[in-house]
This record gives structure tokens, C-alpha cells and sequence, in this order.
């Protein structure tokens, strides 16, 4: 029983050095991420976010360990950035947002940065999701409970919506971040189906128009693409 | 049957141990040593057991005893040892009173008890022969040769092997100062003397031992049940208890003997065996012999359409031997493992656990939880390649118990099975988990047990190893990005 152990180690050890080298081969990069590419993320390269930190691999672990043993506020990155709204805004940076990240740092936002966290990107866009939206349908809830509009275009009143918390009806007829090219809807029955916006959260076909005011760049690093071809 | 003869038996035994200990003069003072492996399969020590019995408030049970301290849960060849370590009398003193040579390798042994007489035995059971060889105690078991009936020696029949430590040691050694001792006869495996069905016993080589046996008793009894013995043997000079074998079949009408000498005529063919079945219809069949031989025997007597219930096989193993392992770590582990997976499943959320772990805090803490828990699973295995005895004896137990709870580790880590190298992850997590559950313990079968044992072991290590390796990845990964 005794060399049976061994054995089993060293068949163990050999099958968990096959195993981590197939993972760690270029081809398999998709293994070794903790979940699918977000939608019109599928092509990118792990480096088009991840960026290799420039500091010692010594101190990144004291300062991970200060961090751990209380002696230090924030921790550090380990081998890579965590990537950050600065990531994302390379390719997705377009004047006139309904609402930009920025925006939510304001002190009157002070309640929904509790609750969402949206002064950053991946609150609702959470990467290695597989999807387009990760955040649930009602939260604009969140500032627009007192809305007032003096006078609603639309046949139902938007009071009349929030009243009855109607809060799925919200993104039915608007885009979040304002960049299609549309028509709002006035009338009720004009609205886009919940389920045509629950297909466009998980990645399904655009709801609200094919034209964008300004389209997303396809790299972030585009001189590169460039001397790549 | 032992358990019948246990009571009046029990009594003498004890006597002949005491009055046998003052006349014994090369009787070791203290007969087992500490360090003594106490079952070799799991590789524990004598010293192990007694520390869990002495630390024990109550009396403990020796099927306590075996799933405690993981000794004996595999063949139960040391179960014997341990019910004497629980103070039961098992050993008889005896003294060697005939040593007959039958062939160039094979003698036989008459074991005479120093004081009173046996018990009679069932035909066809064996017995531990314990020998003080070299300084230590050595045990073997052996089968019985003598008739059913015979209260005043027992017999058994030795073949010498290349490593057979007792078996040589019959063989060279000058027995008369020696100590000697014998236990009860054990094993039920062996199908009852008294039956209407003719008996047939398919025999091999030295496997002629049970079969001669049931000869002898039957010869004894003027029992009149049907016996057909077919022994293969490689030529004539093997062929051992030739004459009494065939003075038994002439004077009774009711046994037919075949010899069949294999270096000329071949092995055991599958027609051979299905002209007996025809010869024989309703026939109870017994097989004896090396493994190869017994295994193609069942496989043929199955083929010839004999009901397998009728099949019985010479086995060192008892009803006696199977172990009751605490049933807890198994219904506990499988009961979380259905919970978990319903969950996932159903895509039951608690929100609490939902918001906890969107923290990051708690991701590490609990991933840091699931990595010190992996990493206690392997405290037993560490402790048994350290040799330090003391150490390992609780952890057996502490390993199923622990291990069983690895669905709701889990489950306080991640709800969900992940994609990607994580589910690969989740996969050898929970097969591991799984593996471990069903461990030998859930077989019946001594015989069945070693055989698992022996495929299980290495599939759950390298699960382990895999598992260890993969969560050191998943942290390289977490930490990175």
C-alpha cells in the first residue's frame, strides 16, 4: 500500500503539471479566465485591460501582507492592474453620456453609490459575465423617484408610472447612456418588450436602433493594431 | 459455527493460557512490541489502537475501534488482534505433535493444545496460526485439513513459499521449544456439510486443504450426501493425500474422486466444466485453488448456467470480518452534496450570502478558509508517512468527518460551479469530495474491499493533488487580476 501512495502522488504531480502547462498555452487562454468575454468583448486580448504593474514583486506582496495584517489602508495590485473606469473609456469614451461614470462621484449621488456603485463601469457592466448588462432592469429607482416633468409628452404621465413602481417601463423607451440614434416612444404601446430588453442585458440583438451617435473603438491601442497589420 | 462455540470454549482457553505461560520457557515476557504493525493494509501501529482504547472513557467496541482508527477496515485480517487487544481470549497455546511430509513442498501439522481438548470446527474453516518468529509475533491464516469431528488436534497442510514468513518457518524450524498458538476456527464462506444437493468441490494444488477436509468429515459422519472432488494438480508428484483421498472414495459410495494432472492432460477446460454441470445437475459448487484457476472456474460455472447463489469460493473472510462503519460523514456528506446542488439547481439565492460574497473581504477570507480546509485533509496522510503513531490515530476519523462537510465550505464560497478552469475546479473538488464518500468502507466484502482499495487510493490521491494544485492556480489567478 505504501508504493500504492507514492505512486498515486507521482501520477498525481505529472498529471498536475500536464494539466497547468495546457492551461497556461496561448491557446487555451479562455481557460483561465473565471468566465465568458462580455458582449463585443470577445476578440479583445487579456492585455487590452490587464496591464502589467511596473513595481517590484517584493514589495507588491509587503504591501499585500501590510494590508492583511491591518498596517495598511488599501491594499496593492498583485502582478496585473485592476482594471478601472480609465480601462474602459479608451474605447468607450463619447461626449454627451446621460450618464457618465464621473457623475456619480457628486455628493448628491451619495445614497446610490451605497446601493450600486455606479461611478464605476463594472457595477453594471461586470466583465467575464458573457453578457452585455450585469445590473438589474429597475435601478433607476434609484434617483428618479421624485421625478417631475411639467409637460409629459407621453399618453400614460411618468408620475402616473412611478406611482404604480413601474420601474421596468424606464429603459422600454431609453437608452441609459443616450447614444443610439432614436425616436423616444410617446406612446405606451410603442414600447419596446420587457423581454426584447432582457435579450439585449444578455447579449441579444439592440433594441433601440442599429446607428450610435459615437461607435466604440474596436482597441484601445489602435497605433499598435496598426503595426501589428 | 464459532459463535455457538465461543461460550464453553472461552473458559478452557483461558485456563491453558495461564498454565501454559509457566511451563513455555521461550515465551517472550511482553509478546507484542509497541511498534508492532497492527494492520499492515493501513500501515497502523500497535501503539495507535491502544492509545484510542486507553483514551476512550467507555468500553469501546471493536467496531468502533475499526472505524476510529481506520485498522482493519480493508481485508480484516487483524481483526483478531484487535479483539484481543480488547481483552477477548483468542488464542489457544498448542504444541506441534506430527509434521508429515505429503510432497516435496507441502507438510502437514498436527496441532495438539497443551491442556484439555477443541472444540469441533466446521469443514472447510481456517485458523491463525501466531508463531513468535525472530522476536515478533507472526500471523497467518491457515486452512483446516481435519475432519469436522476432531476434538483432539487440528490439522492444517503448509506449502513452503519464497516469502512466506510462517510457512518457512513450519517448514525449518524445530517447533518443540517454540511458541505456538492457534485460534478459534473462523469463516462461514463454506457451504454446509449437510445438504440434499450433491456437493461438487473444484480444487487446485495445495486448495485440496478445504476439500479433504469436507472428505474426511463426511467420511466420519457417514454423511450421504453426493460429493464429487475434481483436484488438478500439475503431475503426480504434487498430488498430495493421494491414498487416504482414494481409500476415502472407495469405501464410500456416495464420493467420486478425478484427478486431473494438468502437465499432461491441460488445464480445466470450459467443456470439462460443462460436462459436470450436465453430470451433475443441482449441484452446489465449491472452487479452490491459486486465483487464476478460481476465477476462470466461476467465469465457466456461470457460463454452464449455474445460479451463482450455488457457487461458493474458498475465502479467508467471514460474516464475522465485515465492518459496520459509522454511517454518519456518509449520510451527512451526501445529504449537503444533494442540498448544494438543489440550490444550484433551483437557483436558490439567500440574499444575505449573496451580498457577502460580492464582497471582497469575505472572497478571500472564505477562499483562505477553503484552502487551510483542503489543507487539514492532509494532516492524516502526512502524519501516517511521518511514523509518529501517537499522532495519526485520531485523524482517520477526523479525515471522513471533516471531509464529508466539504459541500458547505463551499457552498459559503460560491454558490455556483463557475465556468471555465473554475469548473474544472468545482469538478475535481466535488468528485474528490465524492471519492472520498464512497471509500472502501461501503463494501461488504473483505475480498471486494482490498480490490477497491486498490483503485480508489490512487484516484482519490490524485484527485488531491490535482485539486491542491488547481486551488494555488486559482489564487495565482485572483491575486493577478
Amino acid at each position: 500500500m505504501k508504493t500504492l501512495k507514492y505512486k498515486s502522488y507521482i501520477i498525481g504531480f505529472t498529471l498536475l503539471a500536464a494539466l497547468l502547462f495546457i492551461i497556461n498555452l496561448s491557446v487555451t487562454h479562455q481557460w483561465r479566465m473565471p468566465g465568458p468575454l462580455n458582449t463585443g468583448h470577445e476578440k479583445l486580448d487579456c492585455k487590452e485591460c490587464h496591464e502589467e504593474t511596473q513595481v517590484g514583486f517584493r514589495q507588491q506582496i509587503q504591501a499585500n501582507l501590510h494590508y492583511f495584517l491591518a498596517r495598511r489602508k488599501t491594499g496593492s495590485t498583485f502582478n496585473f492592474i485592476t482594471p478601472n473606469n480609465q480601462d474602459c473609456m479608451s474605447c468607450h469614451a463619447r461626449d454627451n453620456d446621460n450618464h457618465p461614470v464621473y457623475r456619480f462621484n457628486e455628493p448628491r449621488f451619495k445614497e446610490a453609490r451605497k446601493t450600486l456603485s455606479p461611478q464605476y463601469c463594472v457595477s453594471c457592466h461586470s466583465e467575464h459575465s458573457g453578457v452585455r448588462v450585469t445590473s438589474k432592469q429597475d435601478n433607476c429607482r434609484s434617483c428618479h423617484e421624485d421625478l417631475k416633468i411639467k409637460s409629459d409628452p407621453i399618453d400614460i404621465p411618468h408620475a402616473d408610472l412611478i406611482t404604480l413602481e413601474n420601474w421596468d417601463s424606464c429603459l422600454r423607451c431609453h437608452d441609459f447612456h443616450g447614444n443610439h440614434i432614436m425616436e423616444v416612444a410617446t406612446q405606451i404601446n410603442q414600447m419596446k418588450s420587457p423581454k426584447a430588453i432582457e435579450n439585449y442585458f444578455t447579449g441579444g440583438a439592440d433594441p433601440y436602433s442599429q446607428e450610435k451617435q459615437t461607435p466604440s473603438k474596436s482597441t484601445r491601442y489602435p497605433d499598435k493594431l496598426n503595426q501589428d497589420n | 459455527m464459532p459463535k455457538t462455540n465461543r461460550a464453553p470454549r472461552q473458559q478452557t482457553t483461558s485456563m491453558q493460557f495461564n498454565s501454559a505461560q509457566d511451563h513455555s520457557a521461550s515465551r517472550p515476557s511482553t509478546p507484542y512490541n509497541n511498534n508492532d504493525t497492527l494492520c499492515r493494509c493501513m500501515n497502523i501501529r500497535r501503539a495507535e489502537a491502544e492509545t484510542l482504547i486507553k483514551r476512550s472513557h467507555k468500553e469501546i467496541a471493536l467496531n468502533e475501534l475499526v472505524s476510529r482508527s481506520g485498522a482493519g477496515t480493508l481485508c480484516s485480517g487483524c481483526h483478531p488482534l484487535l479483539r484481543e487487544m480488547l481483552g477477548e481470549e483468542i488464542w489457544t497455546d498448542v504444541a506441534v505433535t506430527s509434521v508429515d511430509s505429503k510432497s516435496t513442498d507441502i507438510k502437514s501439522y498436527r496441532f495438539t493444545p497443551t491442556q484439555g481438548e477443541f472444540s469441533p470446527a466446521k469443514a472447510g474453516q481456517h485458523i491463525l496460526v501466531q508463531a513468535h518468529i525472530r522476536g515478533k509475533w507472526e500471523m497467518r491464516r491457515y486452512t483446516l485439513i481435519n475432519s469436522a469431528e476432531e476434538t483432539r488436534y487440528r490439522e492444517i497442510a503448509v506449502k513452503i513459499k519464497s516469502d512466506g514468513v510462517v510457512s518457512n518457518w513450519l517448514h525449518l524450524t524445530d517447533h518443540a521449544k517454540q511458541s505456538i498458538r492457534i485460534s478459534k476456527p473462523m469463516g462461514d464462506t463454506t457451504p454446509e456439510l449437510i445438504g440434499q444437493s450433491p456437493l461438487v468441490c473444484l480444487v487446485a494444488g495445495v486448495g485440496i486443504t478445504p476439500a479433504l477436509s469436507f472428505m474426511r468429515s463426511i467420511d466420519d459422519n457417514n454423511t450421504t450426501r453426493n460429493f464429487t472432488l475434481d483436484y488438478s494438480v500439475n503431475n503426480k508428484r504434487d498430488l498430495i493425500y493421494k491414498d487416504e483421498i482414494e481409500k476415502i472414495a472407495n469405501r464410500k459410495k456416495n464420493i467420486k474422486v478425478n484427478f486431473r494432472f494438468t502437465k499432461d492432460a491441460g488445464y480445466i477446460k470450459k467443456q470439462h466444466v460443462q460436462d459436470i454441470v450436465s453430470q451433475h445437475p443441482e449441484s452446489d459448487f465449491f472452487i479452490c485453488g491459486p486465483r487464476n484457476y478460481a476465477r476462470s472456474l466461476v467465469n465457466y460455472l456461470d457460463e454452464s448456467g449455474v445460479n451463482p447463489d450455488r457457487i461458493s469460493r474458498e475465502s479467508f473472510s467471514s460474516t464475522e470480518h465485515n465492518i459496520k462503519p459509522s454511517k454518519l460523514p456518509y449520510h451527512l456528506g451526501l445529504t449537503l452534496f444533494a442540498l448544494f446542488f438543489l440550490q444550484f439547481a433551483m437557483n436558490v439565492k439567500l440574499p444575505w450570502l449573496e451580498q457577502m460574497q460580492g464582497n471582497e473581504p469575505f472572497k478571500i477570507y472564505s477562499g483562505l478558509f477553503i484552502v487551510l480546509y483542503i489543507l487539514s485533509q492532509f494532516i492524516m496522510p502526512y502524519n501516517n508517512a511521518c511514523k509518529e503513531p501517537r499522532l495519526s490515530v485520531k485523524h482517520y476519523h477526523r479525515h471522513k468527518f471533516i471531509g464529508c462537510l466539504a459541500p458547505l465550505v463551499f457552498f459559503f464560497h460560491s454558490t455556483q460551479l463557475g465556468t471555465a478552469y473554475l469548473l474544472l475546479l468545482s469538478t475535481v473538488y466535488f468528485s474528490n469530495f465524492l471519492v472520498g464518500i464512497f471509500n472502501h468502507e461501503r463494501l461488504k466484502f473483505a475480498r471486494h474491499r482490498v480490490a477497491y482499495y486498490k483503485v480508489w487510493l490512487p484516484v482519490h490521491i490524485t484527485l488531491s493533488v490535482l485539486l491542491i494544485g488547481l486551488v494555488g492556480f486559482h489564487v495565482y489567478v485572483v491575486a493577478s487580476y
